[in-house]
């Protein structure tokens, strides 16, 4: 005789997990959508194309001058996938009188919120190091080459967060040339910081008036700058003098650094008829990349 | 490229050698890494992660891709941490050291200097920041020869002592005036 089980009523005992993984993970403000442009890969590899720039405009002498551009460094980005699950038992679910496997549930939304957090954020941590561009060198180094004709340039510092290097950054900053050395046209505008800078930086580019002053006057650096504290998750020194920090210039930030997400964070569950228990799981794919380095200095301090 | 590695690392002189994480970073790394790891053997497993959760069996998840990263973390791992040298390395590393921080200390901004900000109503002040954003244009952040030597400093120092967080601090040599 057929029998109702679990696992084909499975929605009815458990229809409330769901909307706890929803409200964990939506009272998160991650700082992704800040910072990174999401894309949606429609193939496992992806590969980034840095383009040659176009030369310098010359004098019309009755004859059109046609540049010879060419494509310039590539980098691929592979989807990874990332799965958890938890599996309760009908037992547990039965005499679960405390919420535990509510908790359990809403941890793993936990965890994944995490993990994208942690794999962006990643990205920052190995500037100087691991995250590596489309030339092959770390995302802040102080000899990035190009292939196209231009010079070698350097994003890569290691001198403290004050307002006297701020300017100095941004200064050269301005100065990067694009891979042909053309002068650019992009400023930096924004700086990430880890928590241990957060209050110089509010300091820095908050306050309208100058600090720590009688006379009251207006501050340079007031909203000059967005300010990106990413707490947690940029870990860089342990004091504020030690601290890593990057000045970025927001809009190429958005334009060359992705975060790929080939499948969004999915919650679902099944329950299995052999040992009775009911499985609940997440799952994504993503990854992080960008060919491009002229949308950031960072400074390595220790 | 471990083989690279041995190489360069040893080298304080190497062009472009890369300057190798300081203690904090590669504790963090080697955590995260154990941890990509346990995951790993708990997806292909099925076991219980130490949270209580459960990872999902890998059989139609492809874990390639994550196994080759983590491969790369850890070659990656192997080929920035500091090694400490032996007697000869560390004679010659403390030769470049000394030469790099007597370098930053005279051209680094002073502590004082980089506490300098702008004051558009107080000329002495703002001529005082004013001096500070030139300074740090032609002796530090704006020159190559000062992060050459910062690096010069760092990889000198991981071969010292790579568990001395403090000695690859570039802050630290900063004049007080």
């Amino acid at each position: 005789m057929a029998a109702l089980t679990q696992s084909n009523y499975s929605h009815v005992v458990q229809k409330d997990l769901s909307e706890v993984f929803a409200n964990e993970y939506g009272d998160f403000q991650s700082m992704i959508p800040a910072l990174f442009q999401t894309a949606e890969p429609d193939q496992a590899i992806v590969y980034e194309l840095l383009l040659g720039d176009l030369g310098a405009v010359p004098v019309f002498d009755g004859e059109i001058f046609y540049d010879e551009s060419k494509q310039s460094y590539r980098k691929s980005t592979e989807e990874i996938e990332y799965a958890m699950g938890v599996k309760v038992t009908k037992k547990l679910r039965r005499n679960d009188l405390y919420g535990v496997v509510r908790q359990q549930v809403a941890a793993l939304a936990d965890r994944f919120r995490a993990k994208r957090e942690s794999l962006a954020a990643g990205f920052f941590n190995g500037a100087f190091s691991s995250t590596t561009v489309a030339d092959t060198q770390a995302l802040c180094y102080s000899a990035h080459t190009s292939d196209v004709g231009g010079s070698n340039q350097g994003n890569a510092g290691s001198s403290v967060f004050s307002p006297a290097n701020v300017e100095a950054t941004r200064r050269l900053m301005i100065k990067f040339k694009t891979n042909r050395d053309n002068i650019t046209t992009h400023f930096p505008d924004m700086l990430i910081v880890p928590t241990e800078l957060e209050e110089q930086a509010m300091t820095l580019i908050k306050s309208t008036k100058e600090v720590n002053t009688a006379t009251n006057n207006i501050n340079f650096h007031q909203g000059k700058y967005k300010l990106a504290v990413w707490h947690n998750w940029l870990s860089s020194g342990s004091t504020a003098a030690t601290a890593d920090w990057f000045m970025v210039n927001s809009g190429l930030m958005k334009k060359y650094l992705k975060f790929y997400e080939w499948n969004p964070v999915e919650f679902f569950y099944a329950g299995e008829m052999d040992t009775i228990t009911s499985k609940h799981a997440g799952y994504m794919s993503c990854n992080v990349s960008s060919p491009e380095w002229r949308f950031c200095y960072g400074h390595n301090i220790a | 490229m471990a083989v690279k590695r041995t190489y360069v690392r040893r080298n304080t002189e190497q062009k472009h050698a890369p300057v190798p994480i300081g203690p904090a970073e590669v504790q963090r790394r080697k955590e995260e890494i154990e941890s990509k790891r346990e995951y790993l053997e708990k997806l292909k497993s099925g076991g219980q992660m130490d949270d209580g959760t459960t990872a999902m069996q890998a059989n139609n998840l492809d874990i390639g891709a994550l196994e080759k990263q983590l491969n790369r973390d850890e070659q990656a791992l192997k080929y920035l941490a500091p090694v400490e040298g032996n007697a000869s390395e560390k004679r010659k590393a403390q030769k470049d050291f000394d030469e790099a921080k007597a370098y930053i200390s005279s051209h680094a901004l002073t502590l004082s200097e980089v506490g300098k900000y702008p004051k558009p109503n107080d000329p002495e002040k703002d001529a005082d920041y004013g001096r500070a954003v030139e300074k740090s244009m032609t002796m530090e952040v704006g020159n190559p020869e000062f992060q050459k030597m910062c690096n010069q400093l760092k990889r000198a120092a991981s071969i010292i002592d790579p568990n001395d967080p403090e000695l690859r601090n570039v802050n630290r040599y900063r004049l007080e005036r």
